[in-house]
């Protein structure tokens, strides 16, 4: 955190207040099991678990521009890894997630391969991962290993860390989902500032053809960032998975799931890494805020989903680039000055931890 | 068995072939990828299944009815919400499609809650043999008048001023804006009429196929299938593509489960996206 806060020390007003409102936000985000009441730390966690996935697919959709719908299929490898591996065999359910994130990774950088290897454009990507992604769903309807229609129960016993699985109290799990955001986060920032890798990632977006001309491996950068961004998807899968106790095709392995990773990173601004944290939560709040005005619980989703593809719908049409980018543009008019010169206006907000749920 | 797989292929994939068609008049023309074009064909089905016809005249003039709304819906959705996006780059237009099927998608699930509902056979008859295979009326008169439309509709992309227009854009838009053709006219009356199509497949469809809001997914990515299969030569790869699917369906339905069989289709689909990207069945290069 304070290399974070060097890097932002030559401080315009907006990476002030941007500076302000991270830091506030990880206190917030500590402290939010103590200030609310029981039930509403699961909905935390929730929010954790959309920003969480909605962040590792920006990885792949926002910083190198693949418009993936293949993300689903890593999700769902996450959770089925935990429900096969350890609730039918007993495997630790830590080495089940790393198992999980090898193969989603490992699908990642085999689709991102085969896909550059003939060389398809945008449309044919999206619409080959949707493909994928279907039929990865179709087999595991119809696989015994996967529970077919009636999906994986968890029915091992037994609480605590290494096991992954509290009973009664959602707060562990709150934790270990927020300190694994966290942790992507870092590691996202990492590299994207740090190594040549992560820097090559936004000029591939931009202009492949002149990012290879300078000697970047698009096709290698490409997969790896694919590989990376697939394989942490996983993660939140494995996680809601063991918060829910019950896997099914239907559950985790929807084409709507992928699509909604998608717009949820484009609302936020797919060109910010803060972005689709900040739309995931928001999401997660606009869920539970329909849920207290009495909405019945199978139309709060649906109503949300109508929200978000409104939203979409509508910053696309008004040509913005999503929240996060529309809120630096307010500040940078709000305090004019200093914050003209801005030389990288998509890195600057580096970082936004979860608000409120 | 094997005249079963046929018939029923058979009747299926003219159904197939229309969606089909609506969405490759969008995708050759206007280089738009509609994702929404499957949620289109939803209109037609859950529209019928407002209405509710009684009778066979009803039910003919609500199929009607509810193709002008998605014609009038089309229309509207291109104009606003598409096209700002066409000479554009990026991939806005992808995923506002995307998204207005989504839209639609959970709009439908709040409307009708009840899944997988059919309306009531509305023709005068309930069964017929063709073959030694039964089948029933709705998926009988549904392929007949795919068919009959599939043949209108080249007739108006081959024979008249319209479709000679809209093929002029498909083939090179700025000659096409050289000799004076309104292409944003063309353009809407393309996705007003493409939206259109699909609505009539989907009243032709509801009295035999229950609907739920996630069949128009299906529906999308099984026209998109057609139309990268078919190729953007002519729209008879788009048909027997749609055929073709209809019979590879039947038959995998036979021989293992549904699911399975759409597994095999979508990694079957992949392949061909990654190796021929340019079509299997037809390989000249022109729309003309």
């Amino acid at each position: 955190m304070s290399t974070l806060l060097q890097t932002l020390k030559p401080a315009t007003p907006r990476q002030t207040i941007n500076t302000l409102i991270v830091v506030i936000s990880v206190v917030f985000a500590v402290a939010y099991p103590f200030i609310v009441e029981p039930a509403m730390v699961g909905v935390g966690f929730v929010a954790l678990i959309y920003a969480m996935r909605n962040f590792t697919w920006n990885i792949a959709g926002g910083l190198v521009g693949l418009l993936s719908l293949a993300h689903v299929a890593g999700f769902g490898i996450g959770a089925f890894s935990v429900a096969i591996l350890t609730w039918e065999h007993g495997i630790n359910v830590w080495i089940a997630i790393a198992a999980g994130v090898l193969l989603s990774g490992l699908v990642g950088v085999i689709v991102s391969l085969i896909m550059s290897r003939f060389g398809v454009n945008a449309f044919f990507f999206a619409l080959g991962t949707a493909a994928l992604s279907l039929a990865v769903a179709g087999i595991a309807a119809s696989w015994s290993v996967t529970g077919q229609v009636n999906g994986l129960q968890n029915h091992t016993s037994g609480e605590g860390f290494m096991k992954l699985q509290w009973f009664l109290d959602p707060k562990p799990l709150y934790y270990v989902a927020l300190v694994i955001l966290v942790l992507i986060v870092l590691f996202t920032v990492w590299m994207t500032s740090r190594t040549r890798f992560g820097r090559s990632l936004p000029f591939i977006r931009e202009d492949p053809d002149m990012a290879a001309s300078m000697g970047i491996d698009v096709v290698r950068n490409q997969a790896l960032a694919m590989g990376i961004s697939m394989g942490l998807t996983a993660i939140p899968g494995s996680l809601i998975a063991q918060y829910t106790s019950f896997v099914s095709y239907e559950s985790v392995l929807t084409l709507e799931i992928g699509i909604l990773m998608l717009v949820g990173a484009i609302i936020g601004g797919s060109s910010t890494l803060a972005g689709p944290i900040v739309a995931g939560i928001g999401i997660a709040a606009l869920e539970e805020g329909l849920r207290s005005f009495d909405v019945t619980s199978s139309s709060v989703s649906s109503i949300t989903q109508i929200v978000y593809a409104a939203v979409v719908i509508l910053i696309l049409r008004l040509g913005a680039d999503g929240i996060v980018p529309m809120w630096n543009a307010l500040l940078d008019r709000l305090f004019p000055g200093r914050g003209d010169e801005e030389p990288r206006p998509s890195e600057t907000s580096t970082k936004e931890e979860p608000a409120h749920a | 068995m094997l005249m079963q797989i046929i018939v029923t292929g058979l009747l299926q994939g003219v159904i197939y072939a229309l969606i089909g068609l609506g969405l490759f008049l969008v995708f050759n023309v206007m280089r738009v990828v509609n994702f929404a074009h499957g949620y289109f064909v939803l209109i037609g089905m859950y529209g019928l299944l407002w209405l509710d016809p009684g009778s066979l005249p009803s039910y003919l003039l609500y199929a009607l009815a509810v193709a002008a709304a998605a014609v009038v819906f089309g229309y509207v959705i291109e104009r606003w919400l598409l096209e700002f996006t066409l000479h554009k780059p990026g991939h806005a237009q992808l995923v506002i499609t995307i998204s207005l099927g989504i839209a639609m998608q959970y709009f439908f699930q709040i409307k009708f809650p009840e899944p997988y509902q059919t309306i009531a056979n509305p023709w005068p008859f309930s069964s017929v043999q063709i073959l030694g295979v039964t089948v029933s009326a709705g998926r009988l008169m549904a392929a007949i008048i795919s068919l009959a439309l599939t043949i209108a509709i080249s007739w108006v992309v081959y024979r008249t001023s319209l479709g000679q227009n809209i093929r002029a854009c498909s083939q090179s838009l700025p000659g096409a804006v050289h000799v004076g053709i309104n292409f944003p006219r063309v353009y809407r009356s393309t996705f007003a009429f493409g939206a259109g199509i699909a609505a009539v497949a989907g009243a032709l469809l509801i009295p035999f196929q229950p609907v739920s809001p996630h069949y128009g997914l299906d529906l999308t990515i099984k026209a998109f299938i057609l139309v990268v299969i078919g190729g953007v030569a002519s729209i008879w790869g788009t048909v027997i593509a749609g055929v073709l699917l209809g019979m590879a369906e039947s038959a995998g339905s036979v021989f293992i489960s549904g699911s399975l069989t759409s597994s095999v289709i979508y990694l079957m689909f992949l392949l061909v996206i990654l190796i021929r990207p340019q079509g299997l069945i037809v390989r000249k290069a022109a729309f003309a």
